[in-house]
């Protein structure tokens, strides 16, 4: 028994130092690219999320919620918790729609062939950064600049869903995006 | 008669060990079984408490016994010696076979345990953890749950193995004390046969065919019985 | 803001109340049945059937069904009836037998979701199957009640059962000499440990659910000495352990299988050097 003991301490051990990727440490240096579209002003609040108790099916009614008033701060909690709520984000988007949320991530986008459209996303990784999930979304004005592949950004925007050739893709439609 | 056996054959699969067994117990009485090893002693016990069934063969029960109300003393094996349970838990743990379905046991139960606990003298030792007594006194306390488990027959298998003199002294008084006085009928499996002969008052001598079956005094006089004390007698000198 | 502020914001997620629901009970029932299990000296039997629901897992998500319970669920429980038959690993050949279907369910789930899966991330299932960094955060509402249905009924059968299984875990030869069923328990025993390592998968991941299930007790049997304490403690530092982890990881971004884990191990130390000090 000892000896079992012993050899899963040292596998664990093993484990949590060496993790499945490497972690990104942030960029401490900020770089605030000025977005074309103005910034409101938000009040930050951590609010209840729409999701009721467990015996309610899972598609609640949309929230009510002004979406210019309050916002769901992403960026000040930990990694695992922000995978977490993405993950939910994405597989109960019915609950989120007319969110605001301000979240962190990496950018990167794609050309999808079908549509000829360019897509961009927000990659969000755990805290192990050996799972990744990517939020789409685009720039509430249409003339601003992107960034590159790999640039650390951080969004504001308001969670919606659109349909698209009869599939519905959720998104963020964000009105500011600094680098970070 | 409590305790029929006729033509009972015992083995596994098709080997077998042991046949041609015949022999009755009766209320009170006190059977010692003994032969040499491979014999088929262990067989004819896991036989008689329905562990394992005879190939051929009856084994009656009558007089009131039940199967399921054998009071069985197993040789212990080594991961009961460091499970971790108190004395109380484990003598109590003979009065299920009274449960049925019933989850909890009852106060009629908790004073069964108490009263064999106390007749074994292990009673101040009911919270001790049932690893750290000696081997007699686990001994006594699996004995005490045999008895929960019966109040009929006792069947014990090899009681005294790996106790030291003084503990082994005390077990054969014990069992004398539980079948003279109490009138429990005691079926022991024992190798020593000297204490068998000492202590129970019919003998079954197994082999590949029983050598023997009767009580004590004739087992003494029979050439079985002679040769085999003689030769017991040479390997102790 | 204080570690407690901090919490009592996250506890507002959903998600993090539905972690720590699912977290609880199924600690709680892997303790019990840890119990049992270790005691039987059948503690390898979880690492063995957890492979299984790993490689089952797999073919579960090539195949697509809605719920990949459908699949897992019963290969496990059939699994953990074949390999817990009375004496099942005690011979050379049972324990061959449990080593090859360990590894072999491993490595063939792991070669399926290779060639069949479509999924984008596939080293990411696979860590997260395996090690559970983050699916007990992830779970959707309908798994959390499969979790709490199961971990009710798992529960009614340790309390209506205790001195059955009690009997037959101390001794198993009395237990069925003195008439006591012994190949039915036996048989829910079995179901009842491919329950729990199946919801154990999604708290600490398919490879770890062996330490989830072994550590609390042997904690336990360090300090405790008869068998009603060994199973309290065990089941109370079982859940504290589990909560521990799960909030621990989620302010500091660990993976939460791991640090449960570690959190157990943590605890057999301190109750290892109890035991000792008692003992002097």
């Amino acid at each position: 028994m000892m000896k079992k003991a012993l050899l899963i301490a040292l596998c664990v051990a093993a484990l949590t130092l060496t993790g499945c990727g490497q972690k990104d440490t942030p960029d401490t240096t900020v770089n605030t690219v000025a977005a074309a579209a103005p910034t409101q002003t938000v009040q930050t609040v951590q609010i209840e999320s729409p999701t009721t108790a467990p015996a309610v099916s899972e598609a609640t009614e949309a929230p009510a919620v002004e979406s210019s008033v309050t916002e769901i701060d992403l960026t000040n909690i930990s990694s695992t918790m922000v995978y977490s709520y993405v993950f939910n984000m994405l597989s109960t988007p019915d609950d989120f729609i007319g969110q605001r949320f301000r979240i962190q991530g990496i950018y990167d986008e794609g050309l999808w062939e079908p549509t000829d459209q360019m897509y961009h996303y927000i990659i969000i990784a755990d805290a192990t950064a050996c799972c990744a999930q990517g939020l789409e979304f685009v720039l509430a004005d249409e003339n601003a600049a992107y960034p590159q592949p790999g640039d650390e950004i951080e969004i504001s925007g308001v969670f919606s869903t659109y349909e698209e050739d009869g599939e519905l893709y959720v998104q963020i439609i964000a009105d500011s995006l600094k680098k970070i | 008669m409590q305790l029929i056996c006729k033509n009972v054959s015992l083995g596994y699969e098709n080997h077998i060990v042991s046949e041609d067994i015949d022999f009755t117990v009766a209320q009170g009485d006190y059977l010692c079984i003994v032969g040499e090893n491979g014999a088929g002693k262990s067989t004819l016990m896991k036989a008689l408490l329905g562990l394992h069934p005879p190939l051929s063969g009856k084994i009656e029960f009558s007089d009131g016994l039940k199967q399921n109300e054998i009071g069985y003393l197993p040789q212990q094996n080594n991961f009961q010696r460091d499970f971790p349970a108190s004395v109380q838990e484990v003598v109590i743990s003979g009065c299920l076979n009274r449960c049925g379905l019933r989850p909890f046991y009852r106060r009629a139960e908790h004073e069964a345990a108490r009263t064999n606990m106390e007749k074994l003298g292990i009673w101040p030792l009911r919270e001790r953890c049932y690893r750290d007594l000696s081997g007699g006194q686990q001994q006594r306390v699996l004995l005490a749950r045999a008895l929960c488990a019966t109040r009929k027959l006792l069947l014990l298998d090899e009681p005294v193995s790996g106790l030291d003199p003084s503990a082994t002294a005390e077990m054969y008084a014990i069992i004398r004390h539980l079948n003279k006085e109490e009138g429990i009928t005691v079926l022991m499996i024992s190798h020593d046969i000297f204490a068998a002969t000492r202590e129970a008052d019919h003998i079954l001598h197994l082999a590949h065919r029983p050598l023997f079956f009767g009580n004590t005094e004739d087992y003494r006089k029979s050439d079985v019985g002679r040769a085999f004390l003689r030769m017991e007698e040479g390997e102790q000198v | 803001m204080s570690i407690f502020e901090t919490l009592s914001g996250y506890f507002q997620f959903p998600f993090v109340r539905y972690a720590l629901i699912a977290g609880v009970l199924i600690a709680l029932c892997s303790s019990l049945l840890g119990v049992t299990l270790v005691l039987k000296r059948f503690s390898f039997i979880g690492d063995g059937l957890s492979h299984v629901a790993f490689g089952a897992m797999a073919i579960a998500a090539v195949v697509s069904v809605s719920n990949d319970m459908l699949i897992v669920m019963p290969v496990t429980i059939l699994s953990a009836i074949l390999l817990l038959r009375k004496n099942g690993t005690k011979n050379v050949r049972g324990d061959a037998a449990l080593a090859m279907i360990s590894v072999g369910a491993l490595a063939l789930g792991y070669l399926i979701l290779n060639v069949f899966s479509k999924s984008a991330n596939l080293s990411g299932d696979v860590c997260s199957t395996l090690f559970g960094s983050t699916s007990i955060l992830t779970l959707k509402v309908s798994e959390v009640w499969l979790c709490v249905g199961m971990s009710v009924l798992v529960l009614a059968i340790f309390i209506l059962f205790y001195n059955k299984i009690f009997a037959i875990t101390f001794d198993e030869n009395f237990a069925a000499a003195t008439g006591t069923p012994t190949g039915v328990y036996d048989m829910i025993i079995a179901v009842v440990t491919a329950v729990v390592i199946v919801l154990a998968m999604n708290l600490v991941g398919s490879l770890l659910t062996s330490a989830l299930i072994v550590f609390p007790t042997l904690s336990a049997m360090r300090v405790f000495k008869s068998y009603k304490r060994v199973v309290v403690c065990s089941a109370a530092l079982s859940v504290g352990c589990a909560v521990f982890g799960i909030l621990f990881s989620i302010l500091v971004s660990t993976p939460v299988g791991a640090t449960i884990v570690a959190t157990d191990i943590l605890a057999f130390m301190i109750f290892s050097g109890i035991g000792t000090f008692r003992r002097k």
